[in-house]
């Protein structure tokens, strides 16, 4: 369960958002609609004016980042050192025990069927592992910002994605510029000029 | 025609030209065997050990620093680095001496300890460190900054803390730089001049009993330690203009070398 109801700015842009629900979410808006200041506000990186936000019951808003529960999964959210295998586990090893049987069913359902170094591979097996990374260090939510587009197979990896964090009781919201990814979540927010409306 | 390019490259001429004449008169015309001596090698060699030992520590010691300012944005802590480039560097020199004192608690305290700065390595590589260590930051700190910090929030939200954020995810990342901010700083440490001639004028410890660093030692021959001192100070400058390009050099190649 997310409960976010928050007033931030960055720069010149403002932002009154307000997104509720368990499940999965997706927030849709067009470039510059402050879906990405929403996400990054979520997950602690831009400052709260005025608001809080609440996951499985607990109010984060004043919690740093590594405090928060909350994953924010950018195209960019890769180690490029770590080889497959050990980038998969790195969350999970800062306060989890590994379970190899969990790590290769994550592995198969999200078809990280490759190994070798994360900085070679391309942008969509990047963005798999990094996912399949946040997925297994069991957060309380996952933000995933704009890290489902460059992906082969896009509806049906969110779908077995979606599926996989049901399993683990996490939330996940994801951005996205078409609101016909609506269909993919269980609620659809809207955005457009940093305000929030609901999209079904 | 360029102008600026014309104008960039005759300016950074103008920087060069006492350099390369000294290292045409050093090699050339003044050239003197006192200035090539086991002893001046000797002194280019403690120079060289001690800076290095300085950039070791300037990276342990500094590097979480940079990597806050970059991350940070701690004005305050920001402009404390730049005092001790902003004063005059002998006074380091004296300040190191009075904290180490007989005649203050503070030295009283450290000699209490064994720590003795007066011609120790100790003391020499102290006050290297102090000299190079904001060359080192102001190195670090625009190389972090330019870094994509995706990679580094995706760290904090698995749970991770800035600090182990820094060890595991920015540095195996960042090794070109921190070489390259290492051996900036070390060739900063290399020309450092006037606080080790206040502080560690020469070393009395083994293995370097009775050596003075590079810097000290030519600024010795020009004040006419030996008659004919300034062509072996002109000399033993090109020495050392030799041994220390090429660590500039290669701290260079490591900045273009990107990851």
């Amino acid at each position: 369960m997310i409960e976010a109801k928050i007033r931030a700015h960055s720069g010149q842009f403002h932002l009154a958002a307000e997104v509720n629900g368990s499940g999965t979410i997706c927030v849709a808006g067009k470039n510059g609609a402050g879906k990405t200041t929403l996400l990054r506000t979520m997950a602690g990186f831009l400052k709260i004016d005025e608001g809080q936000v609440l996951v499985r019951g607990q109010n984060v808003t004043r919690l740093p980042v590594e405090k928060r529960g909350i994953v924010l999964v950018t195209p960019g959210s890769a180690f490029q050192h770590l080889d497959v295998d050990s980038h998969l586990v790195w969350g999970r090893k800062l306060g989890k025990r590994i379970q190899e049987d969990q790590v290769s069913k994550v592995k198969s359902e999200l078809g990280i069927d490759f190994g070798g170094r994360v900085g070679k591979l391309s942008l969509g097996m990047r963005e798999r592992v990094s996912l399949a990374t946040a997925l297994l260090a069991e957060p309380k939510a996952i933000l995933v910002d704009e890290a489902f587009a460059s992906l082969h197979n896009r509806e049906e990896f969110i779908t077995a994605y979606a599926r996989l964090l049901v399993g683990a009781n996490i939330d996940l919201v994801f951005s996205s510029q078409e609101a016909a990814d609506g269909k993919l979540a269980d609620i659809l927010y809207l955005i457009d000029e940093g305000v929030t409306s609901a999209g079904n | 025609m360029n102008w600026l390019r014309v104008l960039s490259i005759a300016a950074v001429v103008l920087l060069l030209i006492p350099i390369a004449v000294l290292l045409y008169y050093g090699l050339g015309p003044f050239r003197s065997p006192a200035g090539y001596t086991a002893a001046v090698f000797r002194s280019i060699e403690l120079s060289i050990v001690a800076s290095a030992v300085a950039a070791v520590f300037d990276l342990a010691l500094f590097t979480p620093v940079a990597y806050y300012l970059a991350r940070g944005n701690d004005a305050i802590v920001e402009s404390l680095i730049d005092i001790p480039v902003g004063i005059p560097h002998p006074i380091i020199g004296v300040a190191l001496l009075i904290l180490d004192s007989p005649l203050t608690p503070t030295g009283q305290f450290l000699l209490f300890l064994g720590i003795n700065f007066f011609n120790t390595i100790l003391g020499l590589v102290v006050a290297l460190i102090i000299m190079s260590a904001p060359i080192y930051i102001k190195a670090m700190q625009p190389y972090f900054e330019s870094r994509d910090p995706s990679a580094e929030e995706f760290a904090m939200g698995l749970g991770a803390s800035r600090l182990r954020t820094l060890v595991s995810v920015v540095l195996p990342d960042s090794m070109s730089g921190v070489i390259s901010a290492s051996l900036v700083a070390m060739s900063r440490a290399l020309g450092e001049f006037g606080s080790i001639s206040i502080i560690a004028f020469y070393v009395l410890q083994y293995p370097f009993y009775g050596v003075s660093p590079a810097s000290v030692t030519i600024f010795q021959l020009f004040n006419g330690a030996i008659p004919g001192g300034l062509y072996a100070a002109v000399t033993a400058s090109a020495a050392m203009i030799l041994v220390s390009l090429p660590i500039t050099v290669v701290g260079h190649f490591f900045r273009r070398w990107k990851r």
